[in-house]
């Protein structure tokens, strides 16, 4: 895999043009685009490690944008997600935000605040993939200390800091 | 004798003389005695004849004394000569007829001339007899009459028989006379020897004037080869018909009309020759009378036929049969041309039915404002057309067709129409039995004309109906609508904003910015398709009927829906028959309909698991003669008492239903001489189908 310049975001809509303009407003935005047409297509692909997002439709055919999110927790894949829909129903926002999306913005999204959505969750993933590490590191400590130790209670942990919104 | 001398020669010539005389006296005595005798002779022979004649005499005095009596009179009189002889015929005569024989004595004593007079005879045997006295006088060597003689005839019998003969006669006369058929008797020559009155009436002549012509010009050419047959048959030489009944037979009145008859014909034979009793019964006014029934019979069916027609007429199909029934109106009265008009609840603009569309209600408007007062208008000649009737007359003209009668239709105390029938012959415009017949016929066309009415005050209300149901159905589908519209503007935002972040960085080059626009372009339209059919099925209006392809139907459907079955985890799959005929139909009203079957079969599938939510969508050409467009989801089904009620409306199973989607299907589909039906599947679910009938017009 060659070097990236910028954060990949991976487009997921069923809709060509929706999923073509789109693509068109993010790379002029500076960044990658990959686009599927379906929650499969994109399942299908490798794993990216770098610093990446998923902009996501809620209604598709066949798997929902919402299942998605559910097969790539269950996958242990923390991959930061904006949703986009064309009927935002209270329902799938609460599922869709207690399932850790970055946001959830409504069709037809506002060219700012899908950049801004689409630029926090790239910093998260760099950050995730830091905390990650230290997580790692974290437990390994953890199992390191004796039974009396961690009888004694837990040391100070740093706290995980919250994405910040940075613009470009 | 005194003695005188006789000269000699003079005595001798004396003597000779007187022997010469005495010889000649001699014969003359001879002669005359001879002739004596033989007047005796004769007078005994005539005595004789009188006495025997086979008359029965009398020689009577002026008085009525019977002076001689033949043998024959006394056995008539029927006393001895003795009772007779010297005394009065009176004596014998009862007395009623004394007066008749006094003044016929005095008739036949006043002149020469043979008097004749039926007197009354006693007999003194048995009953009076009746005897003709027929008396001539005699008059005596002075010229003086003194006698006259008498013939005695007894005509009791003959009288009797006469009498009979009389009675009967009269009685055959009268009933002859007062016979109800026509009775001609004709000759063998074929001239007329009778004609009883109800003949004269029906030939429509006298009888005088017929008696001794010939009869075969009473009868029609196409009857007279019967008559010739029959009477006539010797002088052709052809045996005909045996008489008798004949059957119809048209003659000729006097005047040249012509009437059907029933004839039987009978032959007498006689001394006289033969003769043809022709006995003519008018059936004319059975035949009217069984026309009349007749036509009144074929005017009953045809307003029955026509009013069912009528009972069971859809919008589509009005025109067309108003058009056929009042062909069959025309045809029936026998007129040329008809017209149906319509007068509007309000104000101006009627409406008109025409065969050939030869009227127009604008160009009678004399006519068309009689009608409206309720007026009953016959035109038979220009000229009566009074003046505020210019207009009409130049119509006329242009149109050529009067006479005419034009009857208003009333229905609920309102004119709601009229009908025109033209030409109508004068006579027949008038007559009491055409106006009979156009107030049944109007009755039926009244009726239709205030159904149309009401039917378009419900057709209104139904589609005013249908838009609510349209609306509301409408917002069942905002969800999968905004959807819809938010695609194509995600698109062209996204589009917009790409190309502003472009130009903002000048990384822009011309091919990408015409590609930009170009998506913009094809995602508004795609966004005004959307709108485009939201309009179409919120659109409020008349139906338009066009010729449809189904699938296309079925299709935009789909279109509209396919993002609310998304949402709802509905697959949509189309079985669609790609041989399928157009259709005839309004478009939007069929998408309601499909669309109502559609929500409700995905609505009847909510509570299935995901996966199992199938909506099929099927057309075929698999009813007779038309197309059927079914609707399948694999839902809950119809619960038994569900089916029919389903239909009422204001019926619904469903929490914000107003319960009027199904109604509003069906009445569409009536409307559209299809049927709507429900039924469950085998496996699970129900299908909603309907059929309509194929396109005559083609696609």
């Amino acid at each position: 895999m060659t070097a990236r310049t910028a954060p990949l975001v991976f487009i997921v809509d069923d809709d060509a043009s929706v999923r073509k303009s789109l693509a068109r407003l993010v790379r002029a935005a500076g960044f990658d685009v990959e686009t599927f047409a379906s929650a499969r297509d994109f399942l299908a692909r490798p794993r990216y490690n770098g610093p990446s997002c998923l902009v996501l439709d809620v209604r598709m055919p066949g798997l929902t944008g919402l299942d998605l999110q559910e097969a790539l927790a269950t996958a242990r894949q923390h991959l930061p997600i904006v949703f986009i829909t064309g009927h935002p129903d209270v329902w799938a926002q609460v599922k869709a935000m207690r399932g850790g999306a970055i946001d959830f913005l409504g069709k037809p999204v506002n060219d700012q605040d899908l950049l801004d959505a689409i630029e926090r969750a790239v910093t998260k993933t760099g950050r995730a993939q830091h905390d990650e590490a230290r997580i790692t590191d974290i437990r390994n400590r953890i199992k390191a200390v004796t039974p009396s130790e961690a009888g004694r209670g837990m040391g100070p942990i740093d706290p995980i800091p919250r994405p910040s919104s940075q613009r470009q | 004798m005194k003695k005188v001398r006789p000269p000699t020669d003079e005595v001798q010539r004396l003597v000779h003389e007187l022997a010469v005389q005495e010889l000649e006296l001699e014969r003359q005595n001879e002669e005359i005695r001879s002739a004596r005798h033989e007047l005796e002779a004769e007078r005994d022979r005539v005595a004789d004849l009188y006495q025997l004649a086979p008359v029965a005499h009398l020689t009577l005095d002026p008085m009525g004394t019977v002076v001689e009596a033949t043998v024959l009179a006394v056995a008539l009189l029927g006393v001895d000569y003795g009772r007779l002889n010297r005394r009065r015929l009176h004596e014998r005569v009862v007395p009623a007829d004394w007066v008749t024989l006094s003044r016929h004595l005095a008739d036949v004593f006043a002149g020469a001339a043979r008097r004749t007079c039926d007197l009354g005879i006693l007999t003194g045997r048995d009953s009076a007899r009746l005897v003709r006295v027929s008396s001539v006088a005699v008059p005596d060597a002075r010229g003086q009459s003194t006698r006259c003689r008498t013939a005695l005839m007894d005509i009791t019998e003959r009288k009797q028989a006469e009498e009979g003969l009389k009675d009967s006669r009269a009685q055959f006369e009268s009933i002859i006379t007062s016979a109800l058929d026509g009775i001609v008797t004709v000759g063998g020559d074929g001239r007329v020897v009778l004609m009883n009155p109800a003949a004269e009436r029906m030939f429509g002549c006298k009888a005088a004037t017929v008696i001794g012509h010939a009869f075969d010009r009473f009868i029609h050419e196409s009857s007279r080869k019967w008559y010739r047959a029959v009477i006539l048959a010797d002088a052709d030489g052809v045996a005909g018909p045996a008489p008798g009944r004949l059957g119809a037979v048209v003659v000729r009145r006097a005047d040249g009309t012509e009437i059907p008859v029933e004839a039987s014909i009978s032959e007498v034979l006689g001394s006289w020759g033969r003769l043809f009793t022709v006995i003519l019964r008018d059936v004319s006014a059975r035949q009217r009378a069984e026309q009349a029934l007749g036509e009144r019979l074929r005017l009953e069916q045809l307003v029955t036929q026509l009013a069912m027609t009528f009972g069971h007429l859809s919008t589509v199909e009005l025109d067309q049969e108003v058009l056929r029934g009042l062909r069959a109106v025309i045809d029936f009265l026998g007129v040329d041309r008809g017209c149906l008009i319509e007068f509007p609840r309000a104000g101006k603009g009627a409406r008109c039915w025409a065969i050939e569309d030869w009227m127009d209600v604008e160009d009678f408007p004399w006519m068309a404002a009689r009608l409206q007062r309720g007026d009953f208008v016959t035109v038979s000649r220009l000229e009566e057309l009074p003046d505020e009737a210019a207009v009409d007359r130049q119509s006329y003209l242009t149109c050529r067709v009067k006479p005419q009668v034009a009857l208003p239709l009333e229905a609920g105390g309102r004119i709601v129409g009229g009908l025109v029938f033209s030409t109508i012959g004068d006579d027949r415009a008038t007559s009491d039995d055409l106006k009979r017949q156009l107030h049944l016929v109007g009755e039926v066309f009244a009726n239709l004309l205030s159904r149309k009415v009401a039917e378009v005050e419900l057709q209104k209300l139904r589609e005013d109906l249908g838009h609510v149901n349209r609306v509301s159905t409408i917002g069942e589908l905002t969800t999968s609508l905004a959807h819809e519209l938010n695609q194509p503007l995600t698109a062209i935002l996204s589009c917009a904003q790409a190309g502003q972040r472009l130009i903002d960085v000048d990384a822009m080059d011309r091919g990408e910015f015409r590609e930009i626009l170009r998506e913009i372009v094809e995602d508004g339209r795609r966004a005004a398709a959307v709108i485009d059919r939201l309009r179409a099925l919120l659109k409020k209006g008349d139906p338009q009927l066009t010729v449809l392809d189904l699938n296309e139907t079925v299709a935009e459907v789909v279109r509209l829906i396919r993002s609310d079955a998304l949402v709802r985890d509905i697959s949509i799959r189309l079985e669609l028959d790609p041989t399928l005929s157009p259709a005839r139909g309004d478009r939007v009203q069929l998408q309601q309909v499909l669309l109502n079957l559609a929500l409700n079969g995905m609505d009847a599938m909510q509570e299935l698991r995901t996966g199992e939510r199938t909506l099929v969508f099927r057309t075929a050409m698999d009813c007779p003669g038309g197309i059927r467009v079914s609707v399948r989801d694999s839902g809950v089904g119809i619960s038994g008492r569900d089916v029919e009620p389903m239909f009422q409306p204001f019926y619904t199973t469903k929490a914000g239903g107003m319960g009027i989607g199904l109604t509003i299907a069906r009445s569409i589909i009536e409307a559209h001489d299809g049927e709507l039906e429900a039924e469950n599947n085998p496996d699970g679910g129900a299908t909603f189908s309907f059929t309509l009938p194929v396109s005559e017009e083609g696609p």
